[in-house]
């Protein structure tokens, strides 16, 4: 393995490792426009110039192997005039526009110039102007006066999704970043290259000008739009989800995430079910679990516990599904359980997958089966068969065509009691008996397994909306209501508990060390 | 019309494509042809030749764009290219410049009324033994210099070119 030496500090690095990587291992910022660590590298930017002594030009370091026994210096005189001198020349025509640029707080340009360039400008001549809020795209807006030129988007475009929509056209200063002539920049991960340029030229149409980014909050948290869980920081400002960027994990999504995923953060705050109610009467927790558990021990009585059922959802973490299950076995004493969930919708061959649901592989985990649950269609059959007389249902989505969702809402008049624990309002919550609040994956913390089996933890990024409550916290008020309390007090010890680690799964969160990006 | 080189044109594709080793080199010479095929080129045109060469339409956009010598707007019938670097420039090629802006009322870098003639400033075109000089790029494909040129050399190759290209097409109507 080649050792090499950076700023004084020797290492031993792979053989083929660049330079940039190297230092980075050295633990020194080597500052780059140009490079991505998941694109290919054209060393067009010249930001990331560094010295190696014998040779006589600086070097790329983003392009550069090292070889063994070389001595880089990435804060030399010579490098750090180059910096200054590289910075100046990409400012030449830029409109120095930040108060108005929505890219302010996490642009490199910016963080560049206070930490290599600081000089004032020297040009006098009027500078070169180029489109503004140019629409390149159904969800990226363009300003081609801020564009660097550093060309991550349209290397995304080749590389990554290969629909090459994007090039530059013309040259010197006038080149700009297009599409063809009549087309756009539109495919499914077409918001990833908002995030991979660098500077404020392209930005999302859906987040742009919404927050200032160093108000936002970050937290780690899982993708819900599909069962491939892309890793995201779900960020937000006063209790409001304000955007979802992709967080790098090379065995999920790496730095990528879909659009539709991107926007799914909207379901959070749409037509959230806020209070507990009894018939359409807005009552307290207590009174609430009160009210269930008395008419559920009477439906037991009355029907018998194997005509109840409980309807699972995908959509709702490994904890929540425990207790679900743990409920429906010591409490309620059914083993009836119907899978809810999202329709399959559209895949491809890189994230997205059909199955809409985060979490049906932790139905799998937790219930240590496949065939736990009956298909929902069953449901409506066996409700009008009279098999079925309460049916107690996670989350409003119901895995069938309109025709068949429609008979199961008509047939909910025929039911004993029907109790609907969701997030979201709509015709199943009017027609519910009980009604009760659940918070979003981004008011609770819970655990998702994805499409391969990988369990995934998510964090709770603020307080809960309204009177919300994840599903585990209301299945345990009503054990306890019931009189068959569960002996929890963290949601680790429900975590501990609810699945053995599967072999063929990986601790979530990112890889070792911090990527570069 | 979906566009479509003439024979002609098709054998002298197939053989520069041939010649390269694979057919985004070729697209430099193809785009050449295209524009002394289609006049200018136009979207329809770079779209027509990215799939000639199965290309990515973008290929053909930032590399057309890129060079000056393809015309992304029609030009006159004639495009005169008149020199101005040093050594044209020291014998009087921005006179020639001046005089033919007179003549034929245009400004560098329009195209007269008649469609007839479009006027461009050019650097160096390897011709510095016989400056001043211009270039004349027909709307057939044709290229001829134009050499040791004074005023009233320029007026009688006018008069000549006039009758020249009365019979050419218009490149805004090639396609
Ligand atoms: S738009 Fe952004 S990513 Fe694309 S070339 Fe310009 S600066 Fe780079
Ligand atoms: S691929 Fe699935 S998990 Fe990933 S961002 Fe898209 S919807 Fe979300
Ligand atoms: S040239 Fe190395 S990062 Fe751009
Ligand atoms: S300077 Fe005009 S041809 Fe060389």
């Amino acid at each position: 393995m080649p050792k090499v030496t950076v700023n004084g500090t020797e290492i031993e690095v792979d053989k083929g490792t660049t330079i940039l990587r190297a230092a980075a291992e050295a633990g020194f910022e080597v500052p780059h426009f140009c490079y991505h660590p998941a694109l290919s590298i054209p060393a067009n930017c010249r930001m990331c110039l560094v010295e190696v002594e014998g040779a006589w030009k600086l070097q790329p370091a983003c392009y550069s192997q090292v070889t063994d026994g070389m001595v880089i210096n990435t804060k030399s005189e010579r490098v750090v005039k180059a910096q200054k001198a590289v910075l100046e020349f990409i400012l030449v025509n830029h409109p120095v526009d930040c108060p108005i640029c929505d890219q302010a707080g996490e642009c490199k340009l910016q963080d560049y110039y206070v930490a290599y360039d600081s000089q004032e400008s020297r040009l006098r001549a009027e500078k070169v102007h180029k489109v503004k809020v140019f629409p390149i795209g159904p969800e990226v807006l363009y300003d081609g006066e801020r564009c660097i030129l550093c060309t991550r988007c349209v290397r995304f475009c080749e590389e990554i999704t290969a629909t090459n929509e994007l090039t530059i056209v013309q040259r010197g200063d006038r080149a700009e970043i297009r599409a063809f002539p009549g087309r756009e920049l539109d495919n499914k991960y077409s918001v990833c290259t908002a995030d991979i340029c660098p500077v404020g030229a392209l930005t999302a149409r859906d987040f742009r000008f919404k927050c200032r980014v160093w108000l936002l909050n970050s937290t780690d948290s899982v993708c819900t739009g599909c069962s491939n869980g892309c890793n995201i920081h779900l960020e937000h400002f006063r209790n409001e989800i304000q955007r979802y960027r992709p967080r790098f994990n090379p065995a999920v999504n790496d730095y990528w995430m879909c659009d539709a995923g991107r926007l799914t953060y909207k379901e959070v705050h749409t037509d959230r079910l806020l209070h507990p109610t009894n018939n359409g009467a807005e009552l307290n927790w207590h009174a609430v679990c009160e009210t269930v558990a008395d008419k559920l021990k009477r439906a037991i009585d009355e029907v018998g516990s194997d005509k109840i059922a409980l309807v699972l959802s995908p959509q709702a973490s490994c904890e929540d599904l425990h207790l679900a299950r743990k409920f429906a076995s010591d409490v309620i004493k059914t083993s009836r359980f119907y899978m809810g969930g999202k329709r399959d919708g559209d895949s491809d061959d890189f994230l997205i997958k059909a199955d809409k649901n985060p979490n049906r592989r932790g139905i799998e985990a937790v219930f240590g089966s496949t065939t736990a649950a009956l298909p929902f269609s069953q449901l409506v059959d066996d409700i009008e068969a009279g098999t079925v007389q309460v049916v107690y249902m996670m989350d409003q989505y119901m895995p069938v065509d309109a025709a068949t969702a429609a008979r199961f809402v008509e047939r909910l008049d025929k039911l004993k009691l029907f109790v609907f624990q969701a997030q979201h309002q709509g015709a199943l919550a009017q027609k519910a008996h009980i009604a009760l609040p659940v918070c979003s994956h981004a008011e609770s913390e819970g655990t998702f397994v994805n499409f391969e089996g990988i369990a995934q933890g998510f964090e709770r990024a603020f307080a809960a909306h309204g009177e919300s409550l994840p599903h585990w916290q209301i299945f345990m008020r009503l054990a306890q209501a019931m009189g068959k309390p569960f002996s929890y007090t963290f949601i680790q010890q429900i975590r501990k508990e609810m699945f053995a680690p599967r072999p063929d799964s990986v601790a979530s969160g990112t890889a070792e060390g911090v990527p570069v990006e | 019309m979906a566009l479509a080189f003439s024979e002609k044109a098709e054998v002298h594709f197939k053989d520069l494509v041939s010649r390269y080793p694979n057919t985004l080199a070729a697209l430099l010479p193809a785009l050449h042809l295209a524009q002394s095929e289609f006049g200018w080129i136009s979207v329809e045109v770079m779209d027509y030749v990215a799939r000639r060469l199965e290309l990515h339409p973008t290929k053909v956009l930032t590399v057309a764009t890129f060079y000056s010598m393809y015309n992304m707007q029609p030009v006159g019938k004639c495009h005169v290219q008149v020199c101005t670097t040093l050594t044209c420039a020291l014998r009087g090629g921005y006179e020639i410049l001046e005089h033919l802006e007179e003549v034929l009322g245009v400004r560098v870098g329009e195209t007269s009324a008649d469609g007839n003639y479009t006027l461009s400033e050019v650097e160096c075109l390897a011709s510095c033994g016989t400056a001043p000089m211009f270039q004349a790029t027909f709307s057939d494909g044709e290229i001829e210099y134009f050499e040791n040129l004074s005023a009233e050399r320029v007026d009688t190759i006018l008069a000549d070119l006039n009758k020249r290209i009365a019979t050419l097409p218009n490149p805004a109507e090639m396609h």
